[in-house]
């Protein structure tokens, strides 16, 4: 039974990989009569007034440069079908569900012009091998029948083949007709088989889509390790202090009844701020997951969306969080002074990358500047995006407060989080993390500090 | 105050319960101050133990442990500046220096694996109880157990039999008594087991430790893991 049901599904896959090439045949045919058509008008039109129509020329063409000619045209006409838009997902699925193909193929969003030179060879190969089988099929096979049949009856039918003298002539003559009969039956079957294990080749991810594949693997890789170690940073050391002030609550309950209940609150206030952070990361956690099935992710993490106004040029939640952070940081009463834009097309992942750091260096800027205006640069060119913010230099840390062992600044995206996160130390790491980096020091009187990181726009993700 | 982890083990430390005793003085280092309050305020509220100062870094910590003498240090791993492991290491070179229990908030840490081989006595999570953090605090104090047996080989399986022990050989009954000390025995429950005296197990805890160059047990069974003296697979 199952040997059967084997022999029953070999069978049908065979019989779609014949009309796979069939298919090809049909294309194919209609390509290289319009060739033909074209060119016999061409001819007819250019005047060639001496030529007869006759045996062994093609609409009043003779010769062995005409028939290279109209086969050229033919192959480029079958090229340039290759580059019509939706040709490749009609291949990509032709080659799935009828040739048979395995491995991985793909109809690239984008498509740059390795996968249009693919695309194209692959449709000359598949009208080219279709019409080769169809030719076969139809001309050797049937000539071959007949070539057999003229040779049992001892006349001629028609088949213009001369008839051998002798028994072991005829014998050979019937041998002969029946391997290149038997052969061109079958050769859709090899050459079927081979085009399968082509595709891949040809309709796959090529060397470029690997690669990016690859680097956006890295790119959740490390925001996988970002997330963790906001986890770890935040929630783990807000868990600790809440338990941590417990057992000393506990402990001093019965004798100390105002420092119980400092630390009550002081365990209120840690849970409530880890709460937010929590709902930060999540939102973090969220956006990964709906960046990869839509393009555009909805609202902002906090859903606060609609009641702020989005600045021009950027998402709804990108502006609306870059805009908050910035408001944020206005409202403590810092001189902040916004030039540039991030790119409208900023991959989300990126932009909350970006409005993070961008979080750790005001809020930096915000302990240690000397008062004065603090400029907030963005921009992207060349393939990178950057952020800059300048402060007024701090004469009195303007010594210790070298690079990244700076003092240490609050996680990034809530100022009210609880201190001692790794500063500038952690967004360096960030950055390096993402293929980028973080620099920051003195120039004359000021302390500026830029991240740089490769532009990741939203359709590469 | 009948905890059995109250019998002295070694000469050096503070003097025992029994005899009007003093109190165990504290340092607490770390840099969350809400951390360090509460450790403090857990610690501070028993009558044996005593906190003498309270640092936020490594620095701030070499400092105070220079001006107050504390006989345990109860030290944050990471830590701004000057880690603690790094302090460890520095205070550890100090004259006379104190027993440094590490507090950290994860377990299966590298930092606490590099702490032990720093020379920590013990380490202790964060998500302890009070009287567990109390009683950690007196078992290092008193160097009379291993603390957490299990953790400390467990984090130490993957470093065992990678340093060679250069010191003069164990003799085979001490070589027992630190594979009984390894599994966080006490010495009257080593003594029980092998039929000896308290007395006895004392002088070969004290001979192995010489021997071994290690400050307390804890570091003797580190070294005992790290050069194959005894089989963290086995115990």
């Amino acid at each position: 039974m199952i040997d059967d049901d084997v022999r029953m599904e070999i069978l049908r896959r065979q019989g779609r990989r014949l009309a796979w090439l069939m298919a090809g045949a049909a294309i194919g045919l209609a390509v290289v009569l319009l060739v033909v058509v074209v060119a016999a008008v061409a001819v007819g039109l250019g005047g060639e007034p001496g030529s007869e129509a006759g045996s062994g020329t093609v609409g009043g063409l003779r010769g062995a440069g005409p028939v290279a000619t109209i086969a050229g045209a033919s192959v480029l006409l079958a090229a340039l079908l290759g580059l019509v838009p939706g040709v490749r997902e009609l291949e990509v699925t032709g080659a799935r569900g009828m040739l048979g193909a395995d491995g991985e193929l793909l109809v690239p969003r984008r498509p740059r012009a390795g996968h249009h030179a693919r695309t194209a060879l692959w449709v000359v190969l598949h009208l080219g091998s279709g019409l080769l089988c169809a030719t076969l099929l139809a001309t050797f096979v049937p000539s071959a029948a007949l070539f057999l049949v003229e040779l049992a009856a001892g006349r001629s039918f028609g088949s213009g083949l001369p008839l051998p003298e002798g028994a072991v002539g005829r014998l050979g003559a019937a041998a002969l007709a029946l391997l290149i009969g038997a052969a061109s039956a079958l050769a859709w079957w090899p050459l079927g088989a081979a085009l399968s294990r082509l595709a891949p080749h040809l309709l796959g991810p090529t060397a470029t889509d690997r690669l990016e594949a690859a680097e956006q693997r890295v790119a959740r890789e490390a925001e996988r390790t970002r997330i963790a170690r906001e986890l770890h940073d935040g929630i783990g050391h807000a868990l600790t202090v809440v338990s941590v002030q417990a057992a000393a609550a506990r402990t001093v309950q019965h004798r100390d009844p105002e420092v119980t209940a400092a630390a009550l609150a002081a365990i209120e206030e840690t849970a409530r701020d880890a709460t937010g952070e929590l709902d930060a990361v999540l939102a973090l956690l969220r956006d990964e997951e709906g960046g990869r099935r839509t393009p555009r992710h909805p609202a902002a993490p906090d859903g606060r969306a609609t009641d702020a106004p989005a600045a021009p040029g950027d998402g709804p939640a990108a502006g609306d969080e870059l805009e908050r952070h910035l408001a944020g940081h206005r409202r403590a009463g810092m001189d902040l002074h916004r030039r540039g834009e991030l790119p409208a097309d900023l991959a989300p992942l990126q932009h909350c990358h970006l409005v993070r750091g961008l979080g750790e260096l005001l809020t930096n800027a915000q302990r240690h500047a000397a008062p004065g205006p603090v400029t907030l640069l963005l921009g992207a060119d060349d393939g990178r995006v950057h952020l800059e913010v300048t402060s007024p230099l701090d004469d009195a840390l303007a010594e210790p407060a070298d690079d990244a062992a700076a003092p240490p600044a609050d996680s990034a995206a809530q100022p009210a989080a609880v201190p001692g996160g790794h500063g500038l130390v952690g967004l360096r790491e960030r950055a390096a993390l993402l293929g980028g980096t973080l620099e920051a020091g003195p120039r004359g009187e000021h302390w500026i500090a830029r991240l740089d990181l490769p532009l990741l726009r939203e359709e590469e993700r | 105050m009948t905890d059995p982890a109250y019998e002295p083990a070694e000469p050096a430390g503070p003097a025992r319960p029994g005899d009007a005793p003093d109190p165990v003085r504290l340092v607490v280092v770390d840099d969350e101050p809400l951390v360090r309050q509460g450790l403090s305020l857990i610690l501070g509220a028993e009558d044996d133990l005593e906190i003498v100062g309270e640092a936020a870094d490594g620095d701030e910590a070499l400092r105070i442990v220079r001006a107050t003498r504390p006989h345990v240090v109860c030290m944050d791993v990471r830590m701004p500046g000057i880690d603690g492991i790094r302090a460890t290491e520095l205070l550890l070179h100090l004259p006379e220096p104190p027993k440094v229990l590490v507090v950290t908030t994860f377990e299966h840490d590298q930092h606490v694996h590099d702490a032990l081989l720093a020379g920590a006595s013990g380490f202790l999570l964060k998500r302890a109880t009070g009287p567990e953090m109390v009683r950690a605090v007196r078992t290092i104090a008193h160097g009379t157990s291993l603390l957490f047996p299990d953790a400390v080989r467990d984090l130490l399986r993957p470093s065992a039999r990678t340093a060679r022990h250069d010191g003069p050989p164990l003799t085979e009954r001490e070589t027992e008594v630190l594979a009984h000390l390894a599994r966080g025995e006490t010495n009257a429950e080593i003594a029980a087991e092998l039929f000896l005296g308290v007395e006895t197990v004392r002088t070969h805890v004290g001979n192995l430790l010489a021997k071994l160059g290690a400050r307390d047990r804890t570091q003797a069974v580190v070294i005992a893991y790290r050069t194959g003296l005894v089989d963290p697979r086995a115990s």
